[in-house]
């Protein structure tokens, strides 16, 4: 009877000081080697069990677990995964298949609720990784701030995939990864548009949006349908206006003489060195 | 009741300029476009889109209405061109004829786009096409009339309807008005001035929105110089844009065509923009090129073309002049030849003096 006690003792004593000395774990707990720990990721990576340990091991300073050689082990800790946030190339917001520039600065907010692990976490550019700790020159990492600056170095055109893996001590991860070109030749305009599109100045300035394939002095022509310019701007190389990427200029729908343009179709054209390069049409009706 | 006519003539002439002025005067700013100030005929396009003062001409006739007062015969014409790297396309089909003095005509302008995009934000709050398109399109039906006034003074008036359309989103149609005056100063230079679209009426949008179409007051010159050389050069004061074009015909069938125009584009800048272009016109059918170059962006840079055909008037025979003398004399036969003695009157002399005759010797007998 005495070791009956004695083995529940054994058995209830560390969920008792588990129960007394954890307040900041939670739930779910895993059992019996099991990896410990989540991970998550967002946009495009699928989720993956990180970090298998072994009967015994720890990594979390947040748990409290006991493992031992009764063949279990019960634990809990920090299961929230890194976040990355604020992704930005040059300064300007990111989607899957912007155009970058080959030497452009990424940018993010690289977070965690216990700490990065900044030997684990990296940026991928084509597959080739650089952890945290390892970025130097332009490139860094601020732990305090969770500031991640990344200066590329891409030398082909073409799409490149870019990636952040973000691991905080606990083994929890967090992926984000873009598709994005390249493209160092003649300086393209695409997606060229008006929004809204039929356009009513009496309701506010419209935007034009574009993306350009690089930096590069660009000009807004907008011609009547008579052929007429109406309206004119020019922007310099790595200004609002024409850098590397996704562009918009707003637009209060007058002309250079300061008229409201009249109930009409308008013919935008993207202009760089003397060349439309981009090209939309736009209804004007109030 | 001559004297009476012609003050008549002159406080009408004296009370159009004051109209014309005063619409002048009197434009905001007008915010519609008049597709017709595209330029009406490829050859007002090639001789820098002049066409204030074309007498006779049956494209000028629906810039300048006054011009109908002096087309010679009925007429067709037409026109094409492609505007925006083909993103714009227009049409002109018209018709003139003169009756009892009076000269008028009919043109049909339409032009047309398509392809053009809604627009929405996406989830990233990037602009992105919504998947929606439409299209538009633009008509304007003129109806000019002109008549000569007196030897000098021709004037005359244009009734336009608009109509322009973005299918599925709205649409819209208004009129207007054109006045003319021409004024032959002598047999080589006329003047002229034409007010477009002098009415407050403008176009009414389905959306509830009025919007004038934009005035323009336009002065011009066509000036005859020697060897087939013509002159035109016309003047827009709303606002301000120069026109001017030459042409000269080395052949009667044959014109070729020059000119500029110098454009606002506002913020104190404009664009110059350089035409050229050539004229053919073979027993009344006449065919005329119109090449545009645009000074604001190269490549949108086009072409012109019209067809039309005004039978040629029948020319009045060459007459041979006598050789020129300063009065007609008359001619007076000459009289019959008739043998009359010619009885020589006596002469009156004085009496002859007494001759003393010298005394004759008696002739001694002979023994």
């Amino acid at each position: 009877m005495k070791k009956i006690t004695l083995m529940v003792l054994l058995f209830l004593l560390p969920a008792v000081a588990f129960a007394a000395s954890s307040t900041n774990y939670s739930s779910p707990m895993s059992i019996v080697g099991a990896g410990g720990g989540n991970s998550s990721s967002s946009n495009y990576s699928g989720t993956s069990a990180v970090g298998a340990s072994a009967v015994g091991k720890s990594v979390s300073a947040n748990y409290i677990g006991i493992s031992g050689g009764l063949g279990f082990s019960i634990y809990s800790g920090d299961t929230t995964p890194p976040v990355i946030s604020n992704t930005q190339m040059d300064g300007k917001s990111l989607v899957s298949h912007d155009y970058i520039k080959k030497d452009g600065t990424l940018t993010a907010t690289v977070t965690d609720e216990t700490a990065i692990d900044i030997a684990a976490s990296s940026v991928e550019v084509d597959g080739v990784a650089v952890t945290f700790a390892n970025l130097t020159g332009s490139s860094s990492y601020n732990a305090a701030t969770g500031a991640l600056s990344y200066k590329l170095n891409i030398t082909a055109d073409g799409d490149h995939s870019i990636s952040i893996r973000a691991v905080d001590t606990s083994g929890n991860t967090t992926i984000i990864s873009q598709s994005l070109k390249v493209d160092t030749g003649d300086l393209k305009a695409t997606s060229v548009y008006m929004y809204p599109n039929p356009f009513n100045p009496n309701h506010g300035a419209g935007v034009i949006a574009y993306q350009l394939s690089k930096d590069g002095d660009t000009s807004i022509y907008i011609f009547n349908m008579i052929g007429r310019l109406v309206y004119k701007r020019s922007f310099a190389s790595g200004q609002a206006g024409a850098q590397a990427g996704y562009n918009e200029v707003s637009w209060d729908g007058k002309s250079d003489f300061g008229e409201t343009l009249g109930n009409d179709i308008y013919f935008l054209r993207i202009v760089s060195g003397g060349k439309p390069i981009g090209r939309t049409k736009i209804a004007v009706i109030k | 009741m001559k004297n009476m006519t012609s003050r008549l003539l002159d406080c009408m002439t004296a009370g159009l300029f004051i109209i014309i002025l005063i619409c002048g005067a009197a434009n905001a700013a007008s915010t519609s476009i008049d597709p017709m100030s595209l330029g009406i005929g490829a050859r007002s396009i090639a001789m820098g889109r002049t066409n204030v003062t074309a007498p006779g001409d049956i494209n000028a006739i629906f810039v300048n209405p006054a011009n109908a007062a002096y087309l010679e015969n009925w007429g067709a014409t037409s026109m094409y061109t492609s505007l925006l790297e083909g993103e714009m396309n227009y049409t002109m089909l018209g018709g003139a004829t003169k009756y009892q003095g009076i000269g008028g005509g009919m043109c049909y302008l339409g032009g047309g786009a398509t392809g053009l995009q809604t627009t929405t934000r996406d989830a990233n709050s990037r602009v992105t096409a919504s998947g929606n398109s439409f299209d538009y399109s633009n008509s304007t039906i003129a109806a000019a009339f002109g008549k000569e006034l007196n030897d000098k003074l021709a004037a005359g008036g244009s009734l336009k309807m608009f109509s322009k359309s973005f299918s599925g989103q709205s649409s819209g149609t208004g009129f207007s008005l054109d006045l003319g005056l021409l004024y032959k100063l002598n047999s080589a230079l006329t003047l002229g001035v034409a007010a477009q679209n002098v009415l407050p009426t403008g176009i009414n949008w389905g959306t509830g929105v009025n919007e004038p179409v934009a005035m323009n007051l336009k002065g011009g010159l066509n000036y005859s110089l020697p060897n087939n050389f013509l002159v035109n050069a016309d003047l827009d004061l709303m606002p301000f844009a120069a026109h001017a074009g030459v042409e000269w015909k080395p052949l009667p069938l044959l014109a070729l065509r020059g000119g500029l125009e110098n454009v606002p584009t506002g913020n104190s800048s404009s664009v110059m923009n350089l035409m050229a272009g050539i004229g053919l016109k073979i027993n009344g059918l006449g065919f005329d090129y119109a090449y545009f170059n645009d000074g604001s962006l190269a490549v949108n840079s086009t072409h012109f073309f019209t067809l039309s055909f005004m039978p040629e008037m029948p020319k009045p025979k060459p007459v041979v002049s006598p050789a020129p003398s300063p009065a007609v004399v008359p001619v007076i036969a000459p009289a019959p030849a008739v043998s009359v003695p010619v009885v020589k009157p006596k002469a009156k002399t004085a009496a002859p003096k007494a001759v003393k005759k010298p005394a004759v010797k008696p002739k001694p007998k002979k023994k």
